[in-house]
C-alpha cells in the first residue's frame, strides 16, 4: 500500500490511446531523448514492440515522470539486478506498457556500487510504491524520495543490511533468525509492561478509527495476507498491508540454482491456479531474447491451454466469490460444473493442475486430433450452463444487493495505480495483453476485450463471466485453426548473454511480466516476475474507501488476488529440503489416496 | 413526641423550607451546609413515612387545609392519599440517596455560586413534595413553580460555561410557555367553577362538560400540554437533552428520575382527580386515551431512536429518559381509553404505569449517577474518549450494568414487569380499540432500542479496551459513599423486579376508588399475570414467579461455580489470538460512534431540535440574569454591613450600653406615651 489515506485525485496521465496513437519504439526513444537529451545514455529497440533504454539515474524520476504523464504508459514492476561483479553497478529497471502503441519499454539506470542510491519515482508514478520498496529489501538500493519506505518483502527479524538479491549472498544462506520467541507486545511500552518494543511496520491508523485486522490466516481466501482495515464504525477510511508472509525467492533459485529449461517448471508451481501462465511467459521472454522461433502449433497448443486454464480459473473464482458473500449455491454449482474441465485437462496433459508442458522453444505434449471431440463437448456443455448462470445472476435482487455498486474502482484510480486484468477491464480500462500485445496464437484468433464501465463489484463479476464464454470461443476458434507441424523449436546454438527479453502473458487475474537477462552457466543473470495480483493489491485502499467493513472481503475477493503468486511461493519439505508446491487440486487428491 | 400524621405532611415541606434557609446561612461551610441538607432531607422522609402510616391508620386518604385566603376562595388543602404518599417516599428517598452522593461529586466542581447548591436542591425537593400532596390548583401551580425555578437554578449551577446557560435558559422558556397554558386554563376553570378546590372543581366540571364541550377539552388541553412538557415527551420535551448534560449528575438523577415522572402525575391527577371522569362521556375518555397513548408511543419510538445515535453520556440518558416518558403515556393512555370501557385494563395500565414511573426513576437515576462517576474521574461525557472502565471502576460498573439491563426490560429487574403489563393492558385493551396494539407493536421496537443505546452506554463506557491517553491515566473508583449510593439504587432495581408484588399492592392501593372496586377482585391472588383469563379472553393467561426464577438462577450459578471448584479448573488470563498479527487493543477498541452504526446512520436526524432562536441578547444581560450578582450577593452585602454596622456598636465601653439602654427606655415610654394619649 502506497499510503494508508488515499486521496482520490485525479490521474496525472494523459489519455493513453491519445497520447500513444501511432506511436512507434522509435518515436518512443526520440520523445525520451528530447526530454533527457544527454541523459539518455543508451536505447534498443531489438523489435518493434520492445524498447531498452538506459538513462542516468539521476534523471529516472523524470524519464518515469514523462512516460507517465505525457505518454500515458502504464507502469509495470521495477527490479533490481546486482551487476557489480560486471561492471561494478546495481541495474534498476523500471518497466513501462505502452499498451495502444503495443509496446513494452524498460527503463534501466546503472547506480554506482559504492553508492547505491537513486531518486524515487513514486513521488511521479504512483503504481511503483510497491516495486522500489522491494528493490531496497533485496538489493539495497535505496529510492530517495520515496514517500511509505517500509518493508516490504522480508520478515521482521531479517537483519538490516543483509539483501538477499545480490550476488554476495548464496541461494541457500540463512541470516540467523531472531533469538527465541518473541512474546513482547507492541502495546507493552503503553502499559509498562516491557522495555522491549519490536519494529512496528504499520501505519497508525487516523484519528477515531479503530483497527479491524483480518488475517494473516486469511478467513476467506486460505491465504496468508494481513490487511489492517481502518474503520470509523463501519465505514472504512483506509487500510494497510502486510503480505509476503510467503517470500521464498524464486527469482533467486532461477538465477542461481536452475538451469534454463528448469526453471518453467519450477515457474509454473509459483500459481496453483494459472501455473501455465507463468512457464508460458518465462519460456516467451527467452525465447524472445535469444530469437528462437516457436513453431506454429506449439503457439496454438499454449493458446488453448491457457483458454482451458482462464475458464476453470474463472469458475473456480466465482466459487469462491458466492462463499465469501455466503452464497454457497454458487460455489457448489460451479465447482461441479468445472470439475470434468479439470479431468479434461488432466487428459491433455498428464495433470488435472500444473501441466509440465511448457518448455523453451515450445510444448511437451501435442494435443491430438482425437481429444477435440471430447475438448468441444466440455466446452459445449459448460457454455450452456455458465450462460444459465450468466442470465441467472441479474436476476438474483440478494446477489445483486450485494455487488451492485460495491467496492467501486474508479477509471482514474485503476489508470493511477495500474490496476490489471479483469479488475481494470472492469473499470473500463481497455487494456488486455492479448489484443495489446499478441503472443502465443492471439493474432490469429478473432479476439475482443471485455470491458464493463462501472468499476464495482458487479463489473468485474460481469467481465469474467463475459470472458469465460470468450475464452470457450477462442478454444473452438484455436482447434479449427490449429496448423500441422512439430510442436518444438530446436535449439542448437547456446544462449549468449547478456541478452533481455520482456514477455507477458493475459493470466485470468491480469497482466503476468517476466523480464529475464540472460546470463552465462545456461542460466538467466536476473529473472523478475510480477504476478498480476502484485499490481491489484495497491489498488485496495482505494477500491475500499467508504465502504463498509462488510463489503471489504468480496471487495478484496473481487479481484481473484492469488497472494501465492504475489509473493512467489512455494512450499519446503522441511526434511528432503527438497521444493513442491501443492495446489488444492492436489492436496484433495493426496486427501483422497489417504483415505483410501 | 408523637406527631399527627397531618403534621408531619405539613412539615415536611417546611422542615425542607427551613433546611434550605438554613444551609443558605451557612453556604461558605460546604461540608456542614451538606450534611445540614442531608439530615433535613432525613428527617423529611421520616415525616412522610409517619404520615404514610397515618393514611394506613385512618384507613383512607388524608384531607385537610392548612389555611385560606378567603379573598380568592383557595385554600392550601392537602390530599395526601397512597399516590400521594408513594410518590413523596420516591422523591425524599432518592433526594436523599442523591443527596449523599452529591457531596463528594459537587466538590469536584469550581464554581463561583454564590447560592451553592443545597438551598436550591431542598427548594427542588420541597416543591416536589408540595406538587403531590397538595389539591388546590391554585397551590398546585404555586408548588409546581416552587420546583421548576430551583431546578433552573441547579442546572446553571456550573454557570460559568455558555453552553449551561443556554441549555438552562432553554429549560425556563419551554417549560413556562407551556406554563401559560396552565394558567389560563387554571383561570378559565376558576371564572365558570368559582373555586380552584379538586374536590369543587370535579362537581362544577360536570356541568361544564355538559354545557361547553369544547372549552372544557381546550382547557384540559392546555394543562396536558404543560405536563407532557414537564415529563419530557417528544417534541415538546426538547429541553432534557439540552439540561442533562449541563445539570451536575446528581441533579440530572432527580430531574429524569422524579422530576420528568412528576409530569406524568400531574397528568393522572387532572384526569383521574380534577376532571369527572365517571361523568364524562365515553368518547372523550377514549379519544384522550388515543391522543395520550399515540404521544406516548412516538415519544417511546424517536428517544429511544435519538438514544441510539447519542455518544454523549448523559445525553443518552436524556433521551432514553424521554423513551421511558413514552411508556408511562402509553399506559397512561389506556388507562384513561379504557376508564369505562374496561375497568380492569384500566386498572392495570394505571398499576404499570406507577410501576414504571418507580422502575424508571430507580434506573435512570442509577445511571446518570453512574455517567457522573466516569466523569468526574475521568472529565468525559463524551463516550469515545473512555472505554474498559469495567477494570479500574468495577462497582460502578456493576451498578450500570444493572441500570442498562433494568432499562432494557430484562427479567429480574423493575422495568421488566412494568414494560410487560403496559404491553398486556394494551393488548387485551386492543381487543376493543385496535389502535393499542399498534402502539404496543411501536412500543416493542422501542424497547429493542433500549438494549442498543443500554448495551451502548454500558458496553463504550465499562468494556472494551481504554484509549491511550486514558491509559495512562490513574483513574480509581469514586469514593465510598457514592459508591455505596450506588449499589443501594442497583439494589433496588432488583428488587423491584425480584418481589413486584409488594410495589404492585402499593400501586393498586393508589388506584381511584371507582377502578378498584372493579377491578379488586380479579386483581388479588393468584396475580396480576393472569388478568387475560379474568377478561374471558382465550387460552392467552401467562404467569411469572420472579421470586423463583431468580432462585432457580441463584441455583445454577451456585451449581456451576461448584462444579468448577469441584473439577479444579483454574482461571487463565491469555490474550486474543488476532489471526497472527498482533494489534495492540487501544487501536482494536470499538469506540461509541462504531455502535450500531449503520443504525445510527439511518436514524441520525430522526429527533428534530428545537434550537433556540439566535437572538443576540443586550450586553448587560448575563448581569441581569446573574441573580447572584444583583440579587443575593447584594442582599449578602447589605446583610453583612448592617451586622458589622451592629457590631461596631459592641465596643466593649459599660457606659455607651448605659446610653444605649437609656435611649431605649426613652423610645419606649415615648412609644407608651403616644398610646395611651388617645384613650
Amino acid at each position: 500500500m502506497p499510503d494508508a489515506n488515499i486521496s482520490r485525485t485525479s490521474a496525472g496521465a494523459v489519455s493513453a490511446a491519445e497520447a500513444q496513437a501511432g506511436l512507434t519504439a522509435e518515436q518512443a526513444v526520440e520523445h525520451l531523448r528530447g526530454v533527457l537529451g544527454d541523459a539518455l545514455v543508451e536505447a534498443s529497440t531489438p523489435l518493434p514492440t520492445r524498447c531498452y533504454v538506459t538513462v542516468k539515474p539521476e534523471r529516472i524520476a523524470e524519464a518515469a515522470g514523462f512516460l507517465y504523464e505525457k505518454l500515458g504508459a502504464r507502469y509495470v514492476v521495477g527490479g533490481g539486478t546486482d551487476r557489480r561483479e560486471k561492471d561494478g553497478t546495481f541495474l534498476i529497471s523500471h518497466f513501462f506498457a505502452l499498451d495502444p502503441a503495443h509496446i513494452y519499454l524498460a527503463l534501466h539506470a546503472k547506480v554506482p556500487g559504492d553508492n547505491p542510491r537513486l531518486p524515487s519515482i513514486v513521488p511521479r508514478v504512483p503504481a511503483a510504491g510497491w516495486a522500489e520498496r522491494e528493490i531496497y529489501d533485496t538489493v539495497g538500493v535505496e529510492c530517495e524520495g520515496h514517500p511509505d519506505p517500509r518493508r516490504l518483502v522480508l520478515p521482521d527479524d531479517w537483519p538490516e543490511g543483509v539483501f538477499p538479491l545480490r550476488t554476495d549472498f548464496r541461494f541457500d544462506e540463512k541470516p540467523p533468525a531472531a533469538e527465541g520467541p518473541d512474546h513482547s507486545h507492541p502495546w507493552d511500552a503503553l502499559t509498562g509492561e516491557s522495555a522491549h518494543t519490536p519494529r512496528i511496520y504499520f501505519h497508525e491508523p487516523p484519528d477515531g478509527a479503530t483497527v479491524v485486522p483480518i488475517g494473516p490466516f486469511f478467513p476467506v481466501l486460505e491465504e496468508p495476507a494481513h490487511f489492517r482495515i481502518f474503520v470509523d464504525g463501519e465505514r472504512v477510511v483506509g487500510c494497510d498491508y502486510r503480505g509476503f508472509y510467503n517470500h521464498r525467492g524464486i527469482e533467486k533459485l532461477g538465477a542461481s540454482d536452475l538451469t534454463y529449461n528448469q526453471i518453467p517448471f519450477i515457474a509454473e508451481r509459483i500459481c496453483g491456479i494459472c501455473g501455465f501462465v507463468h512457464s508460458t511467459t518465462y519460456c516467451q521472454a527467452i525465447e524472445q531474447a535469444a530469437g528462437i522461433e516457436v513453431p506454429p502449433r506449439a503457439r496454438f497448443i499454449r493458446s488453448i491451454i491457457l483458454e482451458l486454464e482462464r475458464v476453470h480459473s474463472h469458475m473456480l473464482w466465482l466459487g469462491i466469490a458466492g462463499h465469501i458473500i455466503g452464497f454457497d449455491t454458487v460455489l457448489m454449482q460451479t465447482w461441479r460444473m468445472r470439475e470434468p474441465l479439470m479431468w479434461l485437462c488432466e487428459r491433455i496433459t498428464g495433470n488435472r493442475k500444473t501441466y509440465g508442458m511448457n518448455i523453451v522453444g515450445g510444448v511437451r505434449r501435442d494435443i491430438p486430433k482425437d481429444v477435440h471431440a471430447d475438448i468441444l463437448k466440455v466446452l459445449a456443455d459448460i457454455e450452456r450452463e455458465w450462460l444459465a448462470l450468466y442470465d441467472a445472476i441479474p436476476g438474483d435482487t440478494t446477489l445483486m444487493a450485494r455487488v451492485k455498486g460495491c467496492c467501486v474502482l474508479t477509471h482514474e484510480e485503476a489508470v493511477r495505480m495500474a490496476a490489471t486484468g479483469p479488475t481494470a477491464r472492469g473499470s473500463g480500462v481497455n487494456i488486455d495483453v492479448r489484443g495489446d500485445h499478441p503472443y502465443a496464437a492471439y493474432d490469429q484468433l478473432s479476439f475482443r476485450k471485455c470491458v464493463y464501465p462501472d468499476g464495482d463489484v458487479l463489473s468485474r463479476v460481469l467481465v469474467r463471466l463475459d470472458e469465460t464464454i470468450h475464452a470457450i470461443e477462442l478454444i473452438r476458434q484455436a482447434l479449427e485453426k490449429m496448423p500441422d507441424g512439430p510442436i518444438l523449436a530446436e535449439i542448437k546454438e547456446p544462449i549468449p548473454a547478456g541478452l533481455q527479453g520482456m514477455s507477458a502473458v493475459e493470466a485470468p487475474r491480469g497482466e503476468v511480466f517476466h523480464w529475464v537477462l540472460t546470463g552465462e552457466d545456461n542460466r538467466p543473470e536476473r529473472w523478475r516476475v510480477r504476478a498480476p495480483t502484485y499490481a491489484n493489491l495497491q489498488n485496495v485502499p482505494a477500491m475500499i474507501h467508504g465502504d463498509t467493513l462488510g463489503d471489504v472481503l468480496i471487495g478484496i475477493g473481487s479481484f481473484d488476488p492469488c497472494f501465492s503468486c504475489t509473493e512467489r511461493m512455494e512450499v519446503i519439505d522441511a526434511k528432503s529440503g527438497s521444493v513442491r508446491v501443492y495446489t488444492q487440486e492436489e492436496l484433495a487428491k493426496l486427501a483422497a489416496q489417504r483415505r483410501q | 413526641m408523637e406527631v399527627s400524621a397531618e403534621t408531619a405532611v405539613t412539615w415536611v415541606f417546611g422542615v425542607l423550607v427551613v433546611g434550605a434557609i438554613l444551609t443558605a446561612a451557612c453556604a461558605r461551610a460546604q461540608r456542614l451546609g451538606a450534611w445540614l441538607a442531608i439530615l433535613t432531607i432525613a428527617a423529611a422522609l421520616l415525616l412522610a413515612i409517619r404520615a404514610a402510616l397515618g393514611i394506613a391508620e385512618a384507613g383512607g386518604p388524608l384531607d385537610f387545609t392548612v389555611f385560606r385566603l378567603g379573598l380568592i376562595a383557595s385554600s392550601l388543602s392537602i390530599h395526601f392519599d397512597w399516590l400521594a404518599a408513594l410518590l413523596t417516599l420516591l422523591i425524599l428517598l432518592l433526594g436523599l440517596l442523591c443527596a449523599a452522593y452529591a457531596v463528594h461529586y459537587i466538590e469536584h466542581i469550581k464554581t463561583p455560586s454564590v447560592l451553592g447548591f443545597w438551598p436550591p436542591y431542598l427548594c427542588f425537593l420541597a416543591g416536589m413534595s408540595g406538587v403531590v400532596c397538595v389539591s388546590d390548583l391554585l397551590f398546585f401551580i404555586v408548588m409546581w413553580e416552587f420546583m421548576s425555578l430551583p431546578a433552573y437554578a441547579l442546572i446553571v449551577y456550573e454557570k460559568e460555561r455558555a453552553e449551561n446557560l443556554r441549555a438552562g435558559l432553554k429549560y425556563l422558556l419551554m417549560t413556562h410557555i407551556a406554563n401559560v397554558g396552565l394558567l389560563v386554563g387554571a383561570w378559565v376553570l376558576y371564572r365558570n367553577c368559582g373555586s380552584f378546590s379538586y374536590v369543587q372543581l370535579q362537581s362544577s366540571l360536570a356541568a361544564l362538560a355538559a354545557n361547553r364541550p369544547w372549552l372544557t377539552n381546550l382547557v384540559l388541553a392546555l394543562a396536558a400540554l404543560a405536563f407532557v412538557t414537564k415529563a419530557g415527551l417528544f417534541p415538546v420535551g426538547d429541553w432534557l437533552p439540552d439540561a442533562h448534560p449541563a445539570a451536575p449528575s446528581p441533579v440530572s438523577a432527580m430531574l429524569s428520575g422524579v422530576m420528568v415522572k412528576l409530569g406524568a402525575y400531574a397528568t393522572l391527577r387532572l384526569f383521574l382527580g380534577v376532571v369527572p371522569a365517571d361523568a364524562m362521556p365515553v368518547i372523550w375518555l377514549l379519544s384522550w386515551g388515543v391522543i395520550l397513548g399515540a404521544w406516548g408511543a412516538a415519544s417511546a419510538l424517536v428517544g429511544s431512536a435519538a438514544a441510539v445515535t447519542c455518544n454523549d453520556s448523559k445525553r443518552l440518558l436524556a433521551y432514553s429518559t424521554i423513551g421511558q416518558s413514552g411508556y408511562i403515556f402509553m399506559a397512561i393512555g389506556a388507562a384513561l381509553a379504557f376508564y369505562r370501557l374496561s375497568p380492569l385494563v384500566s386498572a392495570v395500565a394505571l398499576i404499570a404505569a406507577l410501576l414504571h414511573v418507580l422502575a424508571d426513576a430507580l434506573h435512570k437515576s442509577l445511571l446518570f449517577l453512574t455517567a457522573g462517576s466516569v466523569l468526574m474521574r475521568t472529565g468525559q461525557r463524551d463516550m469515545d474518549q473512555v472505554g474498559g472502565l469495567m477494570s479500574r471502576m468495577p462497582s460502578t460498573g456493576t451498578a450500570a450494568l444493572v441500570g442498562v439491563l433494568s432499562l432494557a426490560g430484562i427479567p429480574l429487574t423493575g422495568a421488566f414487569v412494568s414494560k410487560w403489563l403496559i404491553f398486556q393492558s394494551s393488548l387485551i385493551g386492543g381487543l376493543e380499540s385496535p389502535i393499542f396494539i399498534a402502539y404496543v407493536v411501536v412500543g416493542l421496537l422501542a424497547s429493542v432500542m433500549a438494549i442498543a443505546y443500554g448495551l451502548k452506554y454500558f458496553g463504550a463506557i465499562f468494556l472494551g479496551a481504554c484509549p491511550a491517553q486514558l491509559a495512562q491515566a490513574e483513574t480509581q473508583e469514586v469514593p465510598f459513599a457514592m459508591d455505596f449510593v450506588q449499589l443501594l439504587i442497583a439494589a433496588g432495581c432488583v428488587l423491584l423486579g425480584v418481589l413486584p408484588a409488594v410495589p404492585i399492592g402499593w400501586c393498586m392501593a393508589s388506584l381511584p376508588p371507582s377502578l378498584a372496586e372493579a377491578s379488586r377482585a380479579a386483581l388479588s391472588a393468584p396475580g396480576l399475570w393472569e388478568i387475560a383469563s379474568h377478561l374471558g379472553a382465550p387460552q392467552v393467561s401467562a404467569s411469572f414467579a420472579p421470586l423463583w426464577v431468580a432462585l432457580l438462577f441463584g441455583f445454577c450459578l451456585l451449581l456451576s461455580w461448584a462444579l468448577s471448584r469441584m473439577g479444579g479448573a483454574s482461571i487463565r488470563y491469555v490474550r486474543g489470538w488476532v489471526c497472527g498479527e498482533e494489534v495492540a487493543p487501544h487501536l482494536t477498541r470499538i469506540p461509541a460512534h462504531g455502535y450500531f452504526w449503520a443504525a445510527a446512520e439511518y436514524l441520525a436526524g430522526i429527533y428534530p431540535r428545537i434550537g433556540l432562536p439566535a437572538f443576540r441578547l443586550p450586553t448587560e444581560t448575563p448581569a441581569v440574569l446573574d441573580v447572584d450578582r444583583w440579587g443575593l450577593a447584594k442582599v449578602s452585602r447589605a446583610l453583612r454591613r448592617v451586622s458589622s454596622a451592629l457590631a461596631a456598636l459592641h465596643t466593649g465601653v459599660p457606659q455607651l450600653y448605659m446610653l444605649w439602654q437609656a435611649i431605649g427606655a426613652a423610645v419606649i415610654i415615648f412609644i407608651f406615651w403616644l398610646l395611651v394619649r388617645g384613650h
